[in-house]
């Protein structure tokens, strides 16, 4: 699972406002552009992001997936593009520098923006992420919904587990795995978790209305999740990239 | 302070009324502790105090704080005055820091940061986790969740504080750590304090009134208990030991590179209970899942009936080894009791026909078409293990059957163990109640840290923990 990871870079001090917004831009400025080697170099840049946030490119995780899906993506890319300078051309099969040109693209551009999504995630701490969008307006409501998620996944984790032993120990087979099994399984996992999920959903209930959550539409918060010089510059320039490269692709039909 | 009058009520959909004429006035600064079985209505008092039953019930007489009717107020008004600390400290923590957790109140009533920050360290200190701050949620243990739900409601000062058995999810030494919180509480402060609390020995010299509850009435309210003594099931005859069916050598286990779990040593022979103790955290469960081969040895070996686990599969073991768990919700899997009862011995492929009696047994005979749902936390229990005694496995392990069960059901529990030892069974059972091991005469285990500290009958088990400061474990 792709999931945050302690470090200390400028990547994870970055205001996670700032680093969803450069994200977006990223991503879609990515679409804007039709020259392979800005999607390379897109890619690249973000690889190289990995490295000098400490993160480490063997972060990621479903390599086989990966490598199996840019594989494939470039084949299909290679072999139905028949137009342009051909390189190989045996009747059923031709290649095609156009061909080849689209395939990188293709394979770049999909790679940037997945990795660059998870290498938002890695760095960005989910809790500070709820917290800095409730202080930026998002009603707190919708925030805590975030960070109670967040708060009961471990808790949810643990509790399959233990649904998991009960069922072993009543001689709801484990070791076989069939479709039979797995179908009573899921079935007898669910029950008994949707019970203990209503359980504490009483005593969630109880303490958060028990101090006061709700009273008012605003609240306020023991610590403002900062919002430095940095951020403000790297928000800025983002904005002033995102104008340059509309203008540039843009800019004929729009003056 | 409080003043509640020819209080009834009842829940929407229920005809029985939780609660019965209550009458009730509680003094500024006053101690009161709610006992009563499970079921007698203690929380539901407790709720309707906090006022978070308006709208979900019936309702007469009235329930009034400093004046104010409570059913008419708002919960947030309320709540300005009565803080309340539940039973389970995970369900009641919301956030995923403890300093978020304990401002997260003072943040909703729109207090400024710098306030805020003044009244944490305050109230953190009062509690004892004056260093918790930047704490992760995940790394606290349940004495310390519990500690930080307190933190997080004395932050909001209010003037009456309702502890709703704030230690039975804990082990001895984290119950101790929290009546000395409650005590500090007390004593530096006028707040009035309600304790539902079933371990009043913990209690001694704080209360000022102990209020006895039965079916949803007050039976009687003292000022000064007389001693009691618990369960007057005490079997200590010595029965037949028959030959060893569990035997544990060496038994090393790690996970995630930590070692759980250090040679572990151990053999059981028919007829004999052991009673395993030892702190939340110290191996315990690890130890008797080992029995189910759900995990197996890193070094040694756990052998069940003379077959090494390593080479017999779960489902087969489980066959021989009954295992009861903590948490009832988890382990009930079927839609009436009957269906329940006849899940095991379905799976297991077995003829299963004193369904009925067994279902008398453990006095759930009027209930075989309810829903557990339906059942209340004790019959959910008594439910738990019935299940096992369908499948009548040789072994039969239960890991605190006895949390948050009222002194009847935990005497019919006991009572079930020595039957089914005197048949022949090994009994392997988990208890943190000081009050169980006190009035038996089992073989007891005490783990710490994943090693056997001391193994043998109850009287030099208790010197040797006393010379380890490992006294809560026991009363007196």
């Amino acid at each position: 699972m792709i999931k945050y990871i302690e470090k200390e870079s400028f990547l994870h001090r970055i205001n996670p406002i700032s680093k969803i917004v450069i994200l977006f831009i990223f991503a879609y400025s990515l679409f804007l552009f039709n020259y392979w080697e800005i999607e390379v170099l897109a890619l690249v840049s973000v690889l190289f992001l990995y490295v000098v946030s400490g993160i480490g490119l063997s972060k990621i995780e479903g390599k086989k997936f990966f490598i199996t899906f840019s594989l494939s993506l470039f084949i299909i890319n290679v072999l139905f593009i028949r137009e342009g300078d051909a390189i190989l051309n045996s009747g059923i099969i031709k290649i095609t520098t156009n061909g080849i040109e689209f395939a990188i693209f293709s394979v770049a551009r999909f790679l940037a923006i997945v990795f660059s999504s998870f290498l938002f995630v890695m760095t960005t701490e989910p809790n500070k992420l709820a917290y800095s969008l409730m202080q930026a307006g998002i009603p707190y409501r919708y925030g805590f919904t975030l960070v109670v998620a967040l708060r009961f996944v471990p808790t949810f984790q643990f509790e399959t587990g233990n649904v998991r032993n009960a069922q072993a120990a009543r001689g709801l087979s484990v070791d076989k795995i069939s479709i039979k099994s797995l179908y009573m399984m899921a079935r007898y996992t669910f029950i008994p978790l949707i019970r203990s999920t209503m359980q504490y959903i009483d005593t969630l209930t109880v303490s958060m209305e028990g101090r006061c959550f709700g009273a008012y539409d605003t609240r306020t918060y023991i610590e403002e999740v900062g919002y430095g010089k940095k951020d403000v510059a790297l928000l800025i320039l983002s904005v002033i990239f995102l104008i340059g490269i509309i203008y540039q692709r843009f800019g004929q039909n729009l003056f | 302070m409080i003043n509640i009058k020819d209080f009834s009520f009842s829940y929407f959909g229920e005809n029985k009324k939780s609660l019965e004429k209550i009458n009730l006035s509680v003094n500024k600064g006053e101690f009161i502790v709610i006992n009563g079985d499970s079921g007698c209505g203690k929380s539901t008092l407790a709720l309707c105090i906090g006022g978070f039953l308006r709208g979900k019930g019936e309702k007469s007489g009235s329930l009034e704080i400093d004046g104010l009717d409570v059913f008419s107020q708002e919960i947030f008004e309320i709540s300005k005055k009565v803080g309340i600390i539940q039973q389970d400290p995970e369900g009641q923590i919301c956030t995923l820091r403890v300093k978020n957790e304990v401002a997260f109140g003072l943040e909703n009533l729109r207090i400024p940061p710098k306030e805020i920050k003044k009244k944490l360290g305050h109230y953190m200190k009062m509690v004892g986790i004056q260093d918790f701050e930047n704490r992760d949620i995940f790394s606290l243990s349940g004495g310390e969740k519990q500690k930080v739900a307190i933190a997080s409601v004395m932050a909001m000062e209010p003037e009456i504080l309702i502890f709703d058995e704030p230690t039975s999810n804990l082990d001895p030494v984290a119950t101790k750590e929290i009546f000395r919180t409650i005590s500090e509480i007390k004593k530096k402060t006028n707040i009035t304090i309600i304790v539902i609390e079933h371990k009043l020995g913990y209690l001694e010299d704080l209360w000022d009134r102990i209020v006895y509850m039965e079916k949803g009435k007050i039976r009687n309210i003292c000022k000064k208990s007389s001693k009691k003594n618990y369960f007057s099931w005490n079997n200590n005859e010595n029965g037949y030991l028959g030959k060893s069916l569990i035997d544990i050598n060496g038994l090393t286990f790690e996970k995630n590179g930590k070692t759980i779990l250090s040679n572990i040593s151990l053999s059981l022979k028919e007829g004999e209970v052991l009673s395993i103790i030892g702190k939340n955290g110290s191996g315990k469960t690890t130890l008797l899942l080992h029995l189910l081969g759900i995990y197996r040895p890193t070094v040694g070996e756990v052998r069940i009936m003379g077959e090494d686990t390593r080479n017999v599969n779960v489902s087969k073991l489980s066959r021989n080894v009954g295992y009861v768990f903590q948490n009832p919700n988890h382990q009930i899997f079927e839609e009436t009791v009957w269906k329940e009862l006849n899940f095991g011995p379905k799976n297991f492929g077995i003829n299963f026909h004193n369904c009925e009696e067994i279902l008398n047994d453990f006095q759930l005979n009027d209930y075989q078409n309810k829903s557990p749902q339906e059942l209340s936390f004790g019959e959910k229990r008594r439910l738990n293990i019935a299940s096992i005694k369908a499948c009548d496995p040789k072994i039969i392990v239960l890991d605190e059957p006895f949390v948050g069960q009222d002194d009847k059901n935990t005497e019919l529990i006991l009572k079930w163990i020595d039957n089914e030892r005197k048949k022949g069974k090994i009994i392997i059972y988990v208890s943190h109640d000081p009050r169980i091991l006190s009035s038996r005469e089992d073989r007891i285990l005490f783990l710490e840290e994943g090693k056997i500290v001391v193994d043998g009958k109850k009287k030099e088990v208790i010197s040797i923990l006393r010379d380890l400061s490992f006294e809560e474990f026991f009363l007196g």
